[in-house]
């Protein structure tokens, strides 16, 4: 195996990446510490010749150095270990988001760019998942009432893969309440829950957990911020409808989005936004389908990763296409099993949930009880 | 490019028809789909999968991309994304 396919593999399984451009290789979403004590995610490039895979200076963040990478996507400036400790030798400290950073092979010189990014992921991942001695370890949780604060260090790390996650949902239905409720309980930092709509009678049964028949008639986005407050300290409803605007707004405080929403405009609009902020989103729908007396049901979820156009393909466009049947017909379960296979999605982008390859778009279908997975190309 | 077997007997949304052409792409499966049942004419570009329950195999398929048809191969589509 080259190293080039020891890199691709490695951030496949762990849901980073790979991207090329014309001078720059680069690698995206490597857990790490972006701030002292405070888990994210970075971007790692290096610097290659147009069209090559040797190491080129030349940019203006080498400094003049051909071996060192560019970490971007950070707070202050560095790019810290579980101790504390920054990793590698800082060489530019451009501003607090971004910094570039040396660090030597242990043997000889780098074979080219991929074998610099592999020293690279390393350290910084390593860093990431470095242990210290004691047996455990406080978390900062984000609900409202205390609850087991006292983790392994295994453990920890498996919730610092989403500790500073901040969620866009778009569309708070059937699906979109769902997928709320589930993160909402999910360790994230902060669900942020977009829908204009107000709660109609048939919403009550398609939600999750008994909601008050008193919210009739009032927005969607205020149920979820009143109910999910209750639990969890950082949850906003924005009563609005999804348009150029307010998906500028919705993106400029979000980590990964999920859409859920019926029209293929606020649809487009929503994916579009976040592709183009380099945020990694989920999309889901499910089609209805009524015949002898019988419904069946088709779940489709596409996974969309930063700098992969494949999602403009992989989700229909069909506006709203049987809604007549979808309006008339309350099933939660469906509703609640598409939204649990979207948030596992999420949970293997994260690198939380093990994955044999990266899913890219998956369908699942109740009559046949299969799921037909299509992974990344 | 004609099927070397001839007409191959596959099911296009639950309906069964013969297809002697060696593939099938997303967008004759629209088409083929518009014909069987004009009062539900899809509109759009709706989701597509495929599998072939004599040979093996499943996958999904997108606008522009092809399936291998042979005997037994059953299309879906699913012509609404609600949530």
């Amino acid at each position: 195996m080259t190293v080039e396919e020891l890199v691709r593999e490695d951030a496949e399984k762990r849901g980073w990446a790979v991207v090329r451009r014309p001078r720059e290789l680069g690698v995206a979403g490597v857990p790490c510490f972006v701030a002292q004590d405070i888990p994210g995610r970075c971007e790692i490039w290096v610097g290659v010749g147009n069209g090559s895979d040797q190491l080129q200076g030349g940019l203006d963040w080498q400094s003049g150095n051909v071996h060192v990478a560019d970490i971007r996507g950070l707070k202050h400036g560095a790019v810290y270990d579980r101790l504390g400790n920054t990793i590698g030798n800082v060489v530019r400290q451009g501003d607090e988001e971004s910094c570039t950073i040396s660090i030597k092979k242990d043997e000889g010189e780098y074979l080219d760019a991929w074998d610099a990014l592999k020293i690279y992921m390393h350290a910084i991942y390593g860093g990431f998942r470095a242990s210290d001695n004691s047996g455990s370890h406080k978390v900062e949780r984000p609900y409202t009432f205390p609850i087991l604060g006292e983790r392994s260090r295994d453990e920890v790390q498996w919730l610092d893969l989403v500790r500073g996650e901040k969620i866009a949902i778009v569309g708070l239905g059937g699906v979109g309440a769902w997928i709320a409720d589930l993160l909402t309980k999910a360790d994230v930092a902060e669900v942020h829950g977009w829908d204009a709509d107000v709660i109609e009678a048939k919403n009550i049964i398609r939600m999750p957990g008994a909601v008050n028949p008193d919210w009739i008639g009032k927005p969607k986005a205020e149920w979820f911020e009143e109910t999910y407050r209750q639990i969890h300290r950082q949850v906003h409803g924005h009563p609005k409808y999804v348009d150029e605007q307010t998906a500028a707004g919705m993106c400029s405080n979000a980590t990964f989005g999920f859409v859920a929403v019926d029209n293929d405009e606020g649809r487009k609009i929503a994916c579009a936004a976040m592709a183009a902020a380099g945020i990694p989103f989920v999309d889901v729908g499910i089609s209805l389908n009524r015949r002898d007396g019988q419904v069946s049901a088709s779940i489709r979820v596409t996974t969309a990763r930063p700098h992969d156009d494949a999602w403009r393909k992989a989700i229909p466009k069909v506006d709203k296409a049987g809604q007549e049947t979808y309006g008339k017909l309350e099933l939660p379960d469906v509703a609640a099993v598409a939204a649990g296979l979207a948030v596992q999605s999420w949970r293997k982008v994260r690198g939380q949930s093990a994955q044999e390859s990266a899913s890219e778009c998956m369908v699942y279908r109740t009559e046949a009880d299969t799921i037909t997975v299509r992974a990344r190309g | 490019m004609k099927h070397p077997q001839g007409p191959q007997q596959i099911v296009i949304a639950g309906r069964e028809v013969k297809w002697d052409c060696a593939t099938i792409s997303y967008e004759e499966i629209v088409a083929e789909w518009n014909k069987l049942d004009p009062s539900r004419e899809v509109l759009g570009q709706p989701g597509i999968d495929w599998k072939n329950e004599y040979a093996g195999g499943s996958g999904i398929l997108y606008p522009g991309e092809s399936v291998k048809v042979w005997d037994g191969l059953v299309i879906t589509i699913d012509p609404s994304h609600l949530s």
